[in-house]
C-alpha cells in the first residue's frame, strides 16, 4: 500500500527533478573528469620518478635528502595521491570516482581525499557546488514533502474499520523497518566488509557521511592495494543519495508516527469507537470531522 | 527571535563548542602524541639504516609518512620537537568541534580513537540541530538589520520615483552584493595576507567552507608554523555569520531554479497552470511547515517568525513568545539531515519576501503567513476525499 501510493504522488513533480538531478551529477563527474585527470596523472608519474630517483641515491642518504623525499610525500598527498602504492594505482577521477566526487560536493560531505587541484577546476567546483546544493536541497525537500502528503492519506483513518488500521500501521511499520534496514544498516556492514573494516568503523563512516561531515578519514574505494569491481564508487555514491534521501523521509516521521501509536493505544483497548473524537495535536482535521460522522 | 534568546543560545553553543574541544583534546592528544612519536622513531630507524636501505623498508616507511598524513601528524617535525605544535591544543579542539556541528567537516584533523568517535557520533547528533537553531536565529537577526539598512535605501530609490521592478532587481543585488563583500571578500583579504594563499585558493577555501562542503585541502590556521591562538575561534565566528548569509543565497539560487522550473511549465500548460502551481508549491511548503504534520513546532518555529520588512512591520505580528521558549530543548533526536533544509527555510521565507516584496506586497510574501488559516481547510482535502463518498452511506 505505501508503495503505490508513493510512486502516483512522487510521479509528478519529483520524477524530472531526479532525472535533472542525475544528469547535473553525471554533468559535473564528466567534467571534473576531464580537468583533474591529466593533472593527476602528471602529479603522479612526477611522484614515481621522484621516489625512483631516491631509490637510486639511497647509499649517500642524509637527513636533507630525506626531508625533501617527506616533503614530496606530503605534496604528493596533498594532491590525492596515495603513496603506499604504485604507477598502476586506479585512477582517483576515472568516471566512477568523478561521480562520487561529484555526489561529495553537492550532499556537502565533502571528504576531501579528492579534492580539485587545478584552477579550472577549483573554479568550476565553486559554481558547480553554488547550483548543486540548492538543487540537492530542494530535491531532498520534495522527496520529504512527497512523504508526507502520502502520509496524509492516513487522516482518513477514522473512516476505516480498526482491524484495517492496524494492518495498515504493521504494514507501514514493516516498510520503514525494511527500508531502514535496506538502506542506512546493511551498507556500512557489506563497506566494513569490503574495505576490511571493523563494524563500528563502518558505522562511523555511514554515519559521518549521512550527516554530510564528511571528515574523510574513511572513504570507501581508496585502498589501492584491494579490487574494487569498477562501478563500486558510484555505487556508494547512490548509496549517498538513498541514504540521504531515505533520512529526509523518516526523521520528519517520527512524531508523526508518536502522535499516531499514542492514538492508536486507546484505540485498541476501548471497543467504543467514538472515542477516537478525543482531539488529538492536531486539533484541525479532527474537529471537522465529528459533525460529519456524525 | 529576541536578543536574550539568541544570547544565551549562542552562550549555549559556546559552551558546548568548548566542552566539545576540551574532551576532544582529553581523548585525541595522547593518541597523536603516540602517533607522532612512532613515526619519530621510525625516522631515526631509518636513517640509522640508510646505507643499507632496502626497497621493502623504504616502502615501510612511505607507510608510515601516509597512515600519519591520514592521522593529523605532521611527518615534518621530528621526535623532539612535537611538543611545539598540536592539533589538538584548545584552539584547534575548538575549531574541529565547529567543523562537526557545522557540518563542514575539512578532516585535516580526524579522530584515530574509538572513544572519540563514538563521542562525535553524540556530540554531532545533539549538536548539529542546536547549531541549525543558532543559525536560524543569527539568519534572522542579520537578514533583518541588513534588509533594514537595503529598506532605507529603498526609500530614497522610491523617492527618486525610480519603477518599484528595478528597485526590487536592486535592493536583491545590494543584499547580494554586501553581503559578499562583508563575508566573502574581506575574509578573501585576509586568508591571502595571514595564510599566503593566492586570491582564487582564497575564495576557493570560502566557498568550499560557507557551502559546509569542507574538503580541507585548504584549512585556515591549520599551518604549524603560525601560532596565533586566537586565529581559529575567530575564523569560526566568520564560519557562523558566513553560513547564515550562505544559507540564503543558496536558498536564493534555489528559488531560481524552482522559478526557472515553473516558468517552463507555465510556457507549456499556461498561466493558469502557473498560478495553481505556485500555490500549489505555496501551499506544500506552508503544510510542510506548519501544516498538521508539524507537531513539532517548537522545532521549527525559529525559522518560522518572519522577518520584519522595513515597509510593512506592523501587518505581521510576531509569533507569542511561548513558542520561543519552547525552542531551547530542541529534540535531540532532530535530524542531522533536517538540518541543511531547516536553516534554510527560514531565509527560504525571507528570500522569498526579498524578491517578491517590491511588486506582490498583498499577494504572498506577508500573505503568506494569513494565508495559512484558509489553507488549514484545503488541508483536510485529502480526507475529505473518502468524506465526500461517504456521504451517501
Amino acid at each position: 500500500m505505501p508503495g503505490a501510493g508513493l510512486s502516483s504522488c512522487w510521479g509528478g513533480r519529483v520524477l524530472p527533478l531526479l532525472l535533472a538531478y542525475i544528469c547535473y551529477l553525471l554533468l559535473g563527474a564528466t567534467v571534473f573528469q576531464l580537468l583533474e585527470k591529466q593533472a593527476e596523472a602528471q602529479s603522479r608519474d612526477q611522484f614515481q620518478i621522484e621516489k625512483l630517483r631516491f631509490l637510486e641515491n639511497y647509499t649517500c642518504l642524509d637527513q636533507r635528502a630525506l626531508e625533501q623525499f617527506v616533503q614530496v610525500i606530503m605534496e604528493a598527498w596533498v594532491k590525492g595521491v596515495n603513496p603506499k602504492g604504485n604507477s598502476t594505482n586506479p585512477s582517483n577521477w576515472d568516471f566512477g570516482s568523478s561521480f562520487f566526487f561529484a555526489g561529495t560536493v553537492v550532499t556537502t560531505i565533502g571528504y576531501g581525499n579528492l579534492a580539485p587541484s587545478t584552477e579550472a577546476g577549483q573554479v568550476f567546483c565553486v559554481f558547480y557546488a553554488l547550483v548543486g546544493i540548492p538543487l540537492n536541497v530542494v530535491f531532498l525537500n520534495h522527496l520529504g514533502t512527497g512523504l508526507r502528503t502520502h502520509l496524509a492519506a492516513l487522516e482518513r483513518w477514522e473512516d476505516q474499520p480498526r482491524r484495517s488500521q492496524l494492518l495498515q500501521l504493521l504494514g507501514l511499520a514493516l516498510f520503514l523497518t525494511l527500508g531502514t534496514l535496506v538502506i542506512l544498516i546493511f551498507p556500512p556492514m557489506v563497506f566494513s566488509h569490503v574495505e576490511g573494516w571493523s563494524f563500528s568503523e563502518g558505522f562511523y563512516f555511514a554515519f559521518i557521511t549521512l550527516s554530510t561531515i564528511g571528515f574523510g578519514d574513511y572513504v570507501v574505494g581508496t585502498d589501492p592495494s584491494k579490487h574494487y569491481i569498477s562501478v563500486y564508487r558510484s555505487l556508494a555514491a547512490i548509496w549517498i543519495l538513498l541514504g540521504l534521501a531515505w533520512l529526509a523521509l523518516i526523521l520528519p516521521l517520527g512524531p508523526l508516527l508518536l502522535r499516531r501509536c499514542s492514538q492508536l493505544w486507546p484505540l485498541s483497548r476501548g471497543s467504543n469507537l467514538k472515542e477516537r473524537g478525543t482531539p488529538g495535536a492536531d486539533g484541525l482535521p479532527r474537529p471537522q470531522k465529528i459533525p460529519i460522522s456524525a | 527571535m529576541r536578543g536574550t534568546t539568541l544570547l544565551a543560545l549562542l552562550a549555549l553553543v559556546l559552551l558546548y563548542l568548548v566542552s566539545g574541544a576540551l574532551v576532544f583534546q582529553a581523548l585525541e592528544q595522547p593518541h597523536e602524541q603516540q602517533a607522532q612519536r612512532e613515526l619519530g622513531e621510525v625516522r631515526e630507524k631509518f636513517l640509522r639504516a640508510h646505507p643499507c636501505v632496502s626497497d621493502q623498508e623504504l616502502g615501510h616507511f612511505i607507510k608510515e609518512v601516509a597512515d600519519a598524513l591520514g592521522g593529523g601528524a605532521d611527518p615534518e617535525t621530528n621526535s623532539t620537537s612535537n611538543s611545539s605544535h598540536s592539533a589538538w591544543n584548545l584552539g584547534s579542539a575548538f575549531f574541529f568541534s565547529g567543523t562537526i556541528i557545522t557540518t563542514i567537516g575539512y578532516g585535516n584533523a580526524a579522530l584515530r580513537t574509538d572513544a572519540g568517535r563514538l563521542f562525535c557520533i553524540f556530540y554531532a547528533l545533539v549538536g548539529i540541530p542546536l547549531f541549525g537553531i543558532l543559525l536560524a536565529g543569527v539568519g534572522d537577526r542579520l537578514g533583518s538589520s541588513l534588509r533594514r539598512g537595503i529598506g532605507h535605501i529603498e526609500a530614497i530609490f522610491l523617492k527618486w520615483h525610480v519603477p518599484p521592478e528595478l528597485v526590487r532587481v536592486l535592493s536583491a543585488v545590494l543584499f547580494l552584493v554586501i553581503g559578499c563583500l562583508l563575508f566573502v571578500l574581506a575574509p578573501m583579504f585576509v586568508f591571502c595576507y595571514v595564510e599566503g594563499w593566492s586570491k582564487l585558493e582564497a575564495i576557493y577555501f570560502v566557498i568550499v567552507t560557507l557551502t559546509t562542503v569542507g574538503f580541507g585541502d585548504y584549512v585556515a590556521g591549520a599551518d604549524p608554523k603560525q601560532d596565533t591562538p586566537a586565529y581559529q575561534p575567530l575564523v569560526w565566528f566568520w564560519i557562523l555569520l558566513g553560513l547564515a548569509y550562505f544559507a540564503s543565497v543558496l536558498t536564493t539560487i534555489g528559488n531560481w531554479l524552482r522559478v526557472v522550473s515553473r516558468r517552463t511549465r507555465a510556457e507549456m500548460g499556461g498561466l493558469t497552470a502557473q498560478a495553481a502551481s505556485w500555490t500549489g508549491t505555496v501551499t506544500a511548503r506552508v503544510t510542510q511547515r506548519a501544516g498538521p504534520m508539524a507537531l513539532p513546532l517548537e522545532k521549527e518555529g525559529s525559522p518560522l517568525p518572519p522577518l520584519p520588512a522595513p515597509a510593512l512591520p506592523a501587518v505581521q505580528p510576531r509569533p507569542p513568545e511561548s513558542s520561543e521558549k519552547a525552542e531551547p530543548p530542541s529534540p535531540p533526536t532532530g535530524s542531522a539531515l533536517d538540518y541543511p533544509s531547516e536553516n534554510l527555510a527560514f531565509i527560504d521565507e525571507s528570500s522569498d519576501t526579498q524578491s517578491e516584496r517590491g511588486c506582490a506586497l498583498p499577494r504572498t510574501s506577508r500573505g503568506r503567513r494569513p494565508a495559512n488559516p484558509p489553507r488549514k481547510p484545503a488541508r483536510p482535502r485529502d480526507p475529505g476525499r473518502p468524506r465526500d463518498k461517504s456521504k451517501p452511506l
